[in-house]
Formats: C-alpha cells, sequence, structure tokens
C-alpha cells in the first residue's frame, strides 16, 4: 500500500490547522484579506500563550534561584553552608559531596535553560510583532501586496521572526546565556558520570575513568610507534644516501680513472 | 482574494504534494557515496583516508589538487551529484585531485590534536602527492579546511604550489559572526574532557540553531514544491542527509580549534602553535585565490577578506560570490561562474 493512502489525511489537516501560521492565515481570510479584528484577535491570541509560557519560565527560574514564587515557602538558603561543612564529615562524605555536586549543577542548568528558553521566546513575541505592524503597514499601503496564500505568509513569518533571532544570536546578552547552558549542561552531565563512575567502581567494573586511561594509553602507543617509523625513515633514507654518494664516488673514479695521467 | 473556504482547499493541497513528495523520497536511494568513482586510497591512520580521483579531459593533464575538508562535515557535498561536483569540474579540467578524507574519529581519539591532523596526515599526503605526481599539489581548503591548508601552507611552504581558500575563517571575531560571538564564553576544554569526542548532534544542534526558521521551518514547508520533480527531490535528500550526518569531533583537537581560533584569534595575529611551530600567515608566499560568500552566516565575508591583509603572497586574488556559504559549493549558479573561475585560476602557471 503507498504511503499515501496509510497516511491520515485528517490527521494531517488538524495537525496543519493547529499551526500557528494557518491559524493567523485563518483569521486573515476572515477579515477579507486585510488585517483586521479577527487578526487582532489571532495576534493577541499567540501572545497570551507566548506569555504563559514566559511566566512559567520565569517561575522556574525563581525557584531554582531560591526565590520564592506566589503561595511557596521561603527557601533556607541559610543552611546550603552548613550541609556543604556536614558533607565533610563521617564516612560518607564522598557520596554526599558527589551528590551535593549534582543538585548544584542540575540547579544551575535548570537556571540557564530557563534563561536561554526565555532570550528565545521574547525574540519570538517580538518577531509577532514585526509581522503584525509589517501586515499592518503592507494594508496601508497601496503599492504593496498582503500576503496571498498560507505560504507567502509563513515566508513573511520566517522573515520577520529570524530577523529577531539573528538580532539575539548577536547580542551578548545571548553570548552569556549560551555559555552559561553550555557549561552547566557539561558540569551535569559530569556530575552524572562522577556517580556512575563511582558506583562501578564499588562493583569492580570497568568505568569511564579506565576506559580513558586505555584510550590514553593507546594514543601514546601509537604516536611512540609513529616516531619511531619515523626514525627509521630516516635512518633509511641517510643509509640509502650514503650508499648513491658511495656508487657515485665510484662511478666517478671509474670514469676518470682511464684518463688520469 | 482567496475566500475562506480556499484556506482549508490550500491546506489540503499543500498536504496532498507533502504526502506525494513523501512518498517519491521514499522509493529514492540516498547514500553518503559521492558521484565520482576514485582509484586509490593511502590510509594514514585514526581512519583518515587519501583518495586520488583520476583526471578526465584529454588534453593533456594538470597539476594535482588537493582537497581540504572541514572537519566537521563529510565531504561528499563537494560530489553531491554529476551535475554538481567540484570534484568532477577539476578531473574534467584536466587535474588529478586528491582529496583528504578525516574519517569519523572513534573512542581514543579523542587525544588528537590540531598538529595530528595539519603536522601529521595533511603533511604526509602533501608529501606523498609531490611524490606520485612529481611535483607539490595545489591546495584547495573548504571552510574549516582552508584554516589547516593556511597552516600547511605557512609551515611547509614546499608542499603547496598554490592555494586557494573557499569559505574559510580568518579573523573570528568579527562583530557579525553569530557563531564565534556564541563561542565566547564556552569552556571548551571542559566540554572536551566530559563529554569526549564532541557528538555531532550537539555540532549540528548549535549549526541549526543560527537558522532555525529557515533550517526547520521553511526548508520543509517548501518540500511539498518538489513533488513530480524526481531530480531535484533526490538532490534535496542528499543534501538533507549530508546535513546531518557528521562525524563526531576528536575531543582534543576540536577544542583546541575552537579555544585558539574563535576565543583568541590565534591565527590571525600570528599565535598558534602546531607541533611547536608558529603558523604565521606572513610566512604564506605562494599564489592565493580568497574566495568567500557574500551572504555566509558561518564565515562572514569579512571574517575570510581578513586574510588579504596578512599573506605575503606573491599573488593575492579575491572573488566575492553572491550567496550563502553552501552555494558556493553546490549552487547551479557556482557550478556556472564560481568554479569555471577557480579552475582557470588554477590553469594558471
Amino acid at each position: 500500500m503507498a504511503a499515501s493512502e496509510a497516511f491520515d489525511n485528517e490527521w494531517l489537516r488538524s495537525v496543519g490547522g493547529a499551526g500557528p501560521i494557518p491559524y493567523l492565515w485563518q483569521a486573515l481570510q476572515a477579515d477579507g484579506g486585510r488585517p483586521g479584528s479577527a487578526c487582532a484577535a489571532a495576534f493577541r491570541s499567540l501572545h497570551t500563550q507566548l506569555d504563559t509560557a514566559l511566566a512559567t519560565l520565569r517561575t522556574l527560574a525563581e525557584g531554582v534561584t531560591g526565590q520564592a514564587g506566589p503561595g511557596e515557602e521561603e527557601a533556607p538558603g541559610w543552611l546550603a553552608p552548613w550541609l556543604q561543612g556536614l558533607a565533610r564529615l563521617g564516612p560518607w562524605q564522598e557520596a554526599v559531596g558527589r551528590t551535593q555536586d549534582a543538585q548544584a549543577a542540575l540547579h544551575r542548568y535548570t537556571a540557564a535553560y530557563s534563561e536561554c528558553a526565555t532570550a528565545l521566546l521574547e525574540a519570538v513575541r517580538t518577531g509577532l510583532q514585526d509581522l503584525e505592524a509589517q501586515l499592518g503597514e503592507a494594508a496601508d499601503d497601496p503599492e504593496r501586496t498582503l500576503p496571498q496564500s498560507c505560504q507567502e505568509l509563513h515566508r513573511w513569518w520566517t522573515a520577520a521572526g529570524e530577523a529577531r533571532h539573528e538580532a539575539l544570536l548577536g547580542s551578548e546578552r545571548w553570548a552569556a546565556a549560551f555559555g552559561r547552558l553550555t557549561n552547566a549542561a557539561t558540569e551535569l552531565i559530569g556530575s552524572c558520570q562522577a556517580q556512575l563512575d563511582a558506583g562501578l567502581r564499588h562493583l569492580d567494573l570497568p568505568n569511564r575513568e579506565d576506559f580513558i586511561d586505555t584510550q590514553r594509553r593507546l594514543a601514546q602507543l601509537e604516536r611512540e610507534r609513529s616516531r619511531d617509523a619515523g626514525s627509521d625513515e630516516i635512518k633509511a633514507l641517510r643509509a640509502e644516501i650514503a650508499h648513491l654518494r658511495e656508487e657515485v664516488a665510484t662511478l666517478r673514479r671509474q670514469s676518470e680513472g682511464p684518463e688520469s695521467p | 482574494m482567496t475566500e475562506p473556504s480556499d484556506t482549508a482547499e490550500e491546506l489540503a493541497a499543500w498536504q496532498r504534494r507533502l504526502v506525494q513528495a513523501l512518498d517519491e523520497a521514499g522509493e529514492l536511494p540516498v547514500d553518503t557515496r559521492g558521484a565520482t568513482p576514485f582509484e586509490a586510497h593511502v590510509v594514514y591512520g585514526h581512519g583518515v583516508t587519501l583518495r586520488r580521483y583520476p583526471p578526465r579531459a584529454t588534453g593533456g593533464q594538470r597539476r594535482p589538487v588537493l582537497i581540504v575538508y572541514s572537519l566537521v562535515n563529510r565531504p561528499f557535498i563537494l560530489d553531491l551529484t554529476e551535475r554538481r561536483s567540484l570534484i568532477r569540474a577539476l578531473c574534467d579540467a584536466g587535474h588529478p585531485v586528491y582529496l583528504l578524507d578525516w574519517g569519523r574519529p572513534q573512542g581514543a581519539d579523542r587525544f588528537l590534536t590540531l598538529a595530528d591532523y595539519i603536522d601529521g596526515a595533511l603533511a604526509k599526503a602533501a608529501r606523498d602527492i609531490r611524490a606520485e605526481e612529481g611535483g607539490a599539489p595545489d591546495l584547495l581548503g573548504i571552510c574549516q579546511g582552508g584554516v589547516l591548508a593556511l597552516c600547511l601552507a605557512a609551515l611547509h611552504p614546499a608542499r603547496v604550489r598554490r592555494l586557494v581558500t573557499l569559505a574559510t575563517p580568518v579573523d573570528c571575531r568579527t562583530p557579525d559572526d553569530h557563531l564565534s560571538r556564541m563561542a565566547q564564553h564556552v569552556d571548551f576544554d571542559r566540554a572536551a574532557r566530559t563529554l569526549g569526542n564532541i557528538p555531532a548532534e550537539w555540532l549540528n544542534s548549535v549549526f541549526v540553531a543560527l537558522k532555525p526558521y529557515q533550517l526547520l521551518g521553511q526548508r520543509y514547508a517548501e518540500l511539498p514544491e518538489l513533488a513530480g520533480n524526481r531530480e531535484a527531490l533526490h538532490d534535496f535528500l542528499r543534501l538533507e542527509r549530508w546535513m546531518y550526518d557528521s562525524p563526531d569531533q576528536a575531543a582534543t583537537a576540536f577544542a583546541e580549534f575552537a579555544r585558539e581560533l574563535y576565543q583568541r584569534n590565534a591565527l590571525l595575529y600570528g599565535r598558534l602553535e602546531i607541533a611547536g611551530q608558529r603558523v604565521r600567515l606572513g610566512d604564506i608566499r605562494q599564489p592565493v585565490l580568497n574566495v568567500f560568500a557574500q551572504q555566509d552566516h558561518l564565515v562572514p565575508p569579512p571574517a575570510a577578506r581578513a586574510l588579504g591583509a596578512h599573506v605575503r603572497a606573491s599573488s593575492y586574488e579575491e572573488l566575492a560570490f553572491p550567496g550563502g556559504h553552501l552555494g558556493v559549493f553546490i549552487s547551479r549558479r557556482a557550478h556556472r561562474e564560481l568554479i569555471p573561475r577557480v579552475v582557470s585560476w588554477l590553469a594558471a602557471e
């Protein structure tokens, strides 16, 4: 059976209809092709959805940084140094330290993720505002043509959204946030590795450190072999040059011999 | 004016074409082999191989060309289809073409350094080609491969006769370089220690994040337009495969490249060290042709054009191509206008 026969066209239609651009396009059509009240309502609805997502991210970031959200208790920030000190005592101090490091890494990652996602969503929001403004300007300008199809509207949106996205990428705000997210992700992965390595060590199973150590030794052996091969090659070349010089000298002697007085 | 009922019809038509395009795509073969057959290859270890593509012209053989491609993608973009093949264009012009395929780094390759790539495999390849062909090759360095080619030309001038750089970053701190800006606060050494070889998926995400609306939205929104056009759909699929068929990056070399070039701008300032030797662009005396794309979002024109102020080449030329980063290699316009000019430059004595 061809894939097209099996493909549920109704499902596709519902997916297409649920996207923001088809949604805007339908509103634009309801306004008769020129942005009006339906279009303004559609933009407002999309902005509201984005604002809700942004508010959720802010709540997440505030929770992570210890700022209490509405209806939450004040986080016991004074407890952190005490817990860190406690982790230096007793037979399980290494394990407790690793767990605390992992928790701290997770908090930093969540905060950094929230910061990046907020910046991206704000850029999307500004892109939407630009699109709305551009549609309005085009409607007021008899020289310009409004989008004549959903696909054309999609191209307008791509241009408006990408421009705001690029402006964000060019900012120091994004550079710092992206750096924090990448470094926090690295730290989080590192803390998971440390936990797993410790567990495998207790089970006397090879862990990541063991593999890396083996790989390092292998790399060293390959370098040494390569150096030796290079050195052998130079020795062989020197021997060949000496041999050729000898041959040249012999030939010279032979050629000069009968003619010399 | 489109009526509201037409909206549903337009979407339904778009979906029908999408289904047709996906049906046709499912029947097309997509592999990562290049379109041009190669005749021999030398293995340099760590998965690095050197391929030779024989010249195809009957009017006499030209000098060998060694293509130095980027480490971050696979080189089959240079040989995407018979009609869009930089390699074939060079072979057709009479050049024996060599391509250094960097392969796919494996676990123990995490310790490979830039010196292993440049002073190791690349220098050996240039030496072997000289022995095989009776003369040093012309180098054609592409993107990151252009940086490696510049390093070789500066460190081992006898192994390079002429040099072409395509979309090659030299000044990695120009104001409109978003990739560079994003790299400034990343601890690459820590990432390399923690992640080992840098996963291709991670790098691809970064590249896609530079143009998400086009690469994740517009590109696929326009896919239905290819329904019924088998050739265009095949090209699309090959390119799609190439975009995400990237190798992982050897951890140490990747961190070194990102730190030294993108954070310290060491190539531009003559502070890059390879195997204990300083790379000075001023040591490059060979003729240089520097090709850049005017709408390149990965290597903005000022990043590539900075080369001109630093090399002391016997002749230095620039070629501006009106297009984006990939357009330099695969666009119809590049094959019609740009590549013939590169071939013509290589033909000069």
